[in-house]
């Protein structure tokens, strides 16, 4: 006798092979096509940069959405979902069998795929192969997640993507809405990313070699996001069990989610249109923010309502008590209860100063002596103090600072600052000394980095075309002990603050332009050098002397 | 016997089932009636196990119903919003039925196949809604289930497949003592082929018997003269002097009481189902207007 809970599996299982065979073809066409470029570029995939490739990647994340909703679509459609659940199957096996059916239109086409590249790769492909479908079932244990909390496609899709790149949107939020509010604090992403997106992290992590020391970090947090598929797909199976199948077609299956929606769509529609502030002038950043608050509220009630009419009533009261909160929190950020904004360490507490253009800077000035301390502290207190711009007094703009202390403690705390011109002096100084024009403070430390010297020379004024020198050997120590001394004493003014020398004043004749060749880490290997470019300023006399004098005694290269 | 005891439903503040209770009796032809909204269809949903009650029991056999795979295998339904797979045919959806049901009969697919004229190649979503009812029977038949649910289930078909489709059913019933549940809009239909009647309004049961009780509970008489006291009276329609009455007694009581009268003239006559349902729900404000055209 036939058992009639395998019966209903297979068949089911079968049902969705064929339903949604589009699906696996799909996936299955693309790894063919991947095949194919694999072997006509005669590529190694166990070589490449990527361990794991990022369009596969986008695929896990495509798929690990598309899977659900068509496996598990029949829950938004009344019609299909009460035929569905009218039928002799337990929720539960239909959740098992629509499940496996998921994992198989994956998992086939990735190991054939898998095993007709392997004769291709030299070192193996078992990391890739059992990453992947760990990868996979994160995603499609999310998939599933959020189809069960949803009622519909649409928010089923806005759901996933909340959930994979949520904490991002959190910190845009904080960044737009609230730092400008703590002038100086910084946000940075890197928690944000590290504690929720999976699909953020994973793009932004990426295996550089298939070495074990690389592979084994990124492995264990691909393990821990299955096991995190794997929990999210038990707690789908609760859901299901407990869902109420009227909910079809319902925006959120359970209502409370609904009132998430609101508050969601309330703040990040403020976040949006506070972009085109900028439009405007900087007073109209409020009103925006208001204005894209407003509309996301009553947006995201009539879409939940599926009516205009949502002007009166709960609606209302709804967004009364958004507003309260919001402004509430708003008030009290910008009271800045916590003292962020002028808080500064105590310079016993200091081991560590350093002074950059910003985060994305690598040049850094540093120094760890006390006694240049002070100095640091007073240009951030100046930075502090300073009032708010106004571009329409015809400065020369601002300029991106960032200060960074790092404290006895371990702990470092950062500020980031847009100065103003009358800052631009003390700043150009610091940006002048050696330890932010080449990451060093010794003459000793330079002269022994330079791997060679290249200078070209520019006519500005005559038609002239430029002229290339390549420095002896010989004279790298003699050239670096000129330039060094120029950089300590503040001559080499940074482009960025250059407006306020005076060079525009001078007609310029010839300019210096200085590639230095850097030894990264003391390797003699050319293609671990680090290269600098020095454009020479008229203020640093003594090195410009030196190169009038060098270009009068050789020939430039030919 | 399936039986609904105390059923409550209630969809965010609408109740759609107010303390429903109901009993098909096995084997029975059971027509389930009521206006628009009267909650049948909400009804109907709990009793495939679709919808779980917020109180109250759905039982089969004393078996409840919910969640339970060895009693929906003995039932199967026609609802009013018919789903068939997308591209999928009459042989697909046999195959995915034959999978899902442990009694699917294949021999009795092949056989009632004949009735239907149905192309077998085409798929099931682009035929007419007739034809998809049709072939919605014609899986569902092939089934073999105990208890059958059907939703408006000749709503769309043309009085020849109508015909066909109830001297199936009642083969059916006659042959393997199927259990039928109909709801429908067709009283006249339903007098025919009901040994029993539910009538429901507003989530509730209003009346609920054997068909040939409720005939012989409710009475159409027409009299001259004025309306005796002992009747209960369901509706009255006066017409120059001769006066129409629905009233709720038996042919004997009515008899009984209308000779003892001394009236000119009156006459007791048969009511019809429709008659019944319309009269019924006129004590419960579900009143019909005399209208003045």
């Amino acid at each position: 006798m036939r058992s009639k809970t395998l019966s209903s599996d297979l068949t089911v299982f079968k049902k969705d092979l064929t339903r949604f065979s589009p699906l696996w073809i799909t996936w299955s066409v693309f790894l063919l096509i991947n095949c194919y470029l694999i072997y006509s570029n005669g590529l190694d995939p166990s070589d490449r940069y990527d361990v794991f490739p990022t369009e596969i990647l986008i695929a896990n994340i495509l798929l690990g959405f598309c899977s659900p909703v068509m496996l598990f679509g029949y829950l938004f459609d009344p019609k299909e979902c009460f035929t569905t659940h009218s039928l002799p199957i337990r929720r539960e096996r239909l959740f098992l069998s629509h499940l496996l059916s998921g994992v198989v239109m994956y998992l086939v086409p990735w190991t054939l795929y898998c095993l007709a590249i392997a004769p291709a790769c030299k070192n193996g492909l078992l990391p890739m192969f059992v990453l992947s479908g760990l990868q996979f079932l994160f995603f499609y244990g999310l998939g599933i997640f959020c189809v069960m909390l949803t009622g519909q496609k649409f928010s089923a899709a806005i759901m996933y993507g909340l959930l994979n790149f949520g904490s991002i949107l959190v910190y845009l939020t904080a960044e737009v809405i609230y730092m400008p509010l703590l002038p100086g604090v910084t946000l940075s992403m890197d928690p944000f990313v590290r504690l929720c997106p999976p699909a953020a992290m994973m793009f932004r992590t990426s295996v550089h070699s298939w070495l074990a020391q690389d592979l084994i970090p990124y492995s264990r947090n691909i393990l821990l996001f299955a096991a995190v598929g794997v929990g999210l797909l038990v707690a789908s199976v609760f859901l299901y069990r407990s869902r109420k199948l009227e909910r079809a077609e319902n925006f959120m299956a359970y209502p409370a989610l609904n009132y998430l929606f609101v508050v969601l769509c309330t703040v990040f529609s403020g976040w949006f249109f506070t972009i085109f502030s900028s439009l405007f002038s900087a007073s109209n950043y409020w009103v925006m923010l208001a204005i894209g608050c407003i509309i996301g509220y009553f947006a995201s009630v009539m879409l939940l309502k599926h009516s205009p009419k949502v002007f009166y009533g709960k609606a209302l009261a709804g967004f009364a008590l958004i507003g309260v909160v919001m402004v509430g929190s708003i008030l009290m950020v910008k009271a800045d209860p916590m003292g962020y904004v002028h808080y500064m360490p105590e310079p016993q507490s200091i081991t560590r100063m350093e002074l950059s253009r910003d985060e994305y800077d690598h040049r850094t000035y540093f120094t760890e002596d006390p006694a240049m301390f002070e100095g640091l502290m007073q240009l951030h207190r100046e930075l502090m103090d300073q009032p708010p711009y106004d571009q329409t007094d015809g400065s020369y703009g601002t300029r991106s600072v960032q200060i960074t202390y790092q404290l006895n403690s371990g702990k470092t705390v950062k500020r980031y600052y847009s100065a103003q011109q009358p800052n631009f002096e003390r700043l150009s100084w610091y940006m002048s000394q050696p330890e932010y024009r080449f990451g060093f403070q010794s003459l000793s430390e330079l002269q022994h980095a330079i791997a060679h010297i290249e200078l070209t020379v520019y006519f500005p004024q005559s038609s002239q075309s430029e002229q290339h020198y390549t420095f002896r050997p010989e004279q790298y120590n003699e050239f670096a002990a000129i330039l060094f001394d120029d950089c300590k004493a503040g001559n080499m003014t940074d482009n960025a603050f250059r407006g306020f020398s005076d060079d525009t004043s001078e007609t310029i004749e010839r300019v210096y332009g200085i590639q230095l060749a850097m030894k990264g880490n003391g390797s003699e290997h050319p293609e671990d050098y680090d290269y600098v470019y020095l454009e020479i300023p008229k203020s640093a006399a003594a090195t410009c002397a030196w190169l009038d004098h060098y270009i009068d005694t050789f020939e430039p290269d030919r | 016997m399936l039986e609904l005891k105390n059923l409550t439903k209630t969809f965010g503040a609408f109740k759609a089932l107010d303390d429903l209770t109901m009993t098909v009796p096995k084997g029975s032809v059971y027509g389930l009636v009521g206006p628009n909204g009267a909650g049948k269809s909400t009804a109907i949903r709990h009793i495939t196990g679709v919808y779980r009650p917020d109180s109250g029991s759905v039982t089969l056999e004393g078996i409840p119903v919910y969640e339970n795979t060895s009693v929906k295998a003995r039932m199967a339904s026609i609802t009013d919003d018919l789903f068939f797979f997308s591209g999928a045919t009459i042989e697909d959806m046999r195959k995915y039925y034959a999978g899902i049901y442990p009694t699917f009969d294949n021999a009795l697919f092949q056989k009632v196949g004949e009735a239907f004229a149905l192309p077998v190649k085409s798929p099931v979503r682009r035929f007419s809604k007739g034809m998809q009812k049709q072939a919605a029977f014609w899986l569902t038949i092939a089934c073999r289930p105990e208890l059958m649910i059907l939703d408006e289930p000749v709503d769309g078909l043309d009085p020849v497949m109508r015909r066909q489709i109830w001297s199936l059913l009642m083969s059916d019933v006659a042959q393997q003592g199927t259990t039928i549940l109909v709801s429908s809009h067709n009283l006249r239909e339903l007098e025919d082929i009901c040994d029993h009647v539910g009538i429901m309004n507003h989530g509730r049961m209003l009346l609920e018997r054997s068909l040939a009780d409720m005939q012989g509970s409710t009475v159409k008489i027409q009299l001259v003269g004025q309306v005796p006291q002992g009747l209960e009276v369901l509706h009255q329609a006066d017409s120059g002097r001769l006066v129409t009455v629905i009233a709720r007694a038996s042919t004997q009581q009515a008899q009984s009481i209308l000779s003892g009268a001394g009236l000119t003239y009156y006459d007791i006559l048969p009511l019809s189902l429709e008659e019944i349902f319309i009269y019924e729900l006129g004590g419960a404000d579900h009143e019909i207007k005399d209208i003045i055209l």
